[in-house]
């Protein structure tokens, strides 16, 4: 974990590049570039996850749920 | 700045919310228009084999779930968002291990008489600021046997002409379970819990086509966390996990698109820890086609391997510790989803996307050596249809 971490802020300090200009953006926006299409779909996916899997929480306010079953 | 870049301004915001963490809470509708979307779905898993089978039946869980978001602009500042999901379920789970004469294990199912329905609705209030963006999300999930009332405050900070964010979070979620049929079972009547959390988050914009985002996340649930359907009884305990739980992680992801080809492509790793063993490892990835402006194909990957828990035993038959469980989730294994969606702008107002994904586990893929394989990971299929109206 801690090799982890040291290599993320390596490769952080290494990412600043020069500031991307507000009228450079149009393929930045590119409906591909939306993750997920659909919001719906990721909170379910989200709450399959956290149900059915062992690493219980994140970021995320619980959905709810006993998780039992 | 012209409209046309004001808008491609929102928009990129509303990505890089939506993708800081894996962020569910609701992310504004990214074109600011009022909206409505329904939804359908279906959740199938595969039914257990009746060579592992000791009792019970082998039909597993199938769920349908309906879900309608609506979304309104307030003002210029205010936006309102509402969600609704309603699920009803029936079919059996896993109950218990037992070893037979020859030593495989089998597994005891509950009878395949569940049948439960969840109702979730989730109010986020979003004020958006020129270079910030609060969210205020209030929720409540309720089923036959459990009820949780959740909080959540989450902030989005804008700067260095959005080039780059901040993101921050914190949650509340207060739980009470009544187990169903307790006095046949002798299962406890009524407990609670608690969880705690809080996560923040960096994206910086690589270039005209890539980004990038790193996040950290601590979690800690508190109170009665023992699987109460698994305990067999209080005077024969199956199933008693340690009533605290706290687990932390860090996130990465980076996106990047072809504008020639018009594909782009998403990578997501997830590590998390917790202090019950289980450490996990997801790496996911994403590549989205648009084929013109009205059709666009996203193909999906997840593959996901964690850590058995300190106290998981695939049979438990006279347990001399304080914690065990035979619960598969706590077992070491792996699992590999893949996902197809697609997207169809019926009209200007209208979108239709369609999912479909297959999840498949098994114990070789775990981040340790499992002993014994329990013969109950659960593999399943999950579709469904949306169809969407911006006004």
């Amino acid at each position: 974990m801690r090799f982890l971490v040291v290599g993320i802020v390596l490769v952080m300090s290494g990412c600043q590049s020069a500031p991307v200009a507000v009228w450079e953006r149009q393929y930045l926006s590119a409906d591909g570039m939306n993750r997920p299409v659909s919001i719906l779909s990721r909170q379910l996916n989200t709450h399959v996850y956290f149900s059915k899997e062992g690493s219980y929480g994140s970021s995320q306010a619980s959905a709810g749920g006993c998780g039992c079953n | 700045m012209n409209q046309e870049q004001q808008k491609q301004l929102a928009k990129l915001s509303s990505f890089v919310s939506s993708l800081l963490l894996g962020q569910t809470a609701l992310a504004e509708n990214s074109d600011g228009k009022p909206s409505v979307t329904l939804r359908h779905s279906q959740y199938s898993e595969s039914n257990m084999k009746a060579a592992e089978l000791a009792q019970g039946d082998t039909d597993r869980y199938d769920i349908k779930i309906s879900q309608l978001n609506v979304f309104v602009p307030i003002n210029g500042d205010w936006q309102l968002n509402v969600n609704h999901l309603a699920e009803s379920m029936s079919g059996a789970s896993p109950w218990f291990n037992v070893e037979d004469t020859n030593g495989d294990v089998l597994v005891a199912m509950s009878g395949a008489t569940i049948f439960e329905q969840r109702r979730d609705t989730q109010v986020e209030a979003i004020q958006l600021k020129q270079d910030l963006t609060n969210r205020f999300l209030l929720g409540y999930s309720t089923e036959d046997d459990y009820q949780a009332r959740y909080v959540k405050w989450r902030q989005t900070f804008y700067f260095n002409q959005k080039n780059n964010s901040l993101d921050y979070s914190i949650h509340y979620s207060d739980d009470a379970i009544e187990p169903t049929q307790h006095a046949f079972y002798s299962r406890v009547i009524q407990e609670s819990k608690d969880t705690k959390g809080f996560s923040i988050a960096w994206s910086n914009l690589l270039s005209k086509v890539s980004l990038w985002d790193l996040g950290f996340f601590y979690t800690q649930s508190n109170g009665f966390l023992t699987d109460p359907y698994k305990q067999f009884d209080l005077a024969t305990p199956l199933d008693a996990r340690p009533d605290k739980r706290s687990a932390y992680g860090i996130e990465a992801g980076a996106s990047r698109h072809w504008p020639e080809s018009k594909v782009s492509l998403h990578g997501r790793y997830r590590y998390y820890q917790d202090d019950w063993s289980v450490k996990s490892h997801t790496l996911s990835g994403d590549l989205a086609i648009e084929f013109n402006e009205y059709w666009m194909i996203t193909f999906s990957a997840r593959a996901y391997s964690q850590s058995e828990a300190e106290f998981y035993q695939t049979v438990v038959s006279n347990p001399q510790t304080d914690y065990f469980s035979m619960d598969y989730r706590l077992s070491s294994y792996g699992s590999m989803a893949l996902a197809v969606e697609a997207r169809w702008k019926v009209t200007s107002n209208v979108f239709l996307v369609t999912n479909i994904q297959n999840y498949q586990s098994q114990a070789e893929w775990g981040a340790s050596s499992a002993q014994t394989a329990h013969p109950a990971l659960v593999n399943f299929s999950l579709w469904g249809v949306e169809l969407e109206y911006r006004f």
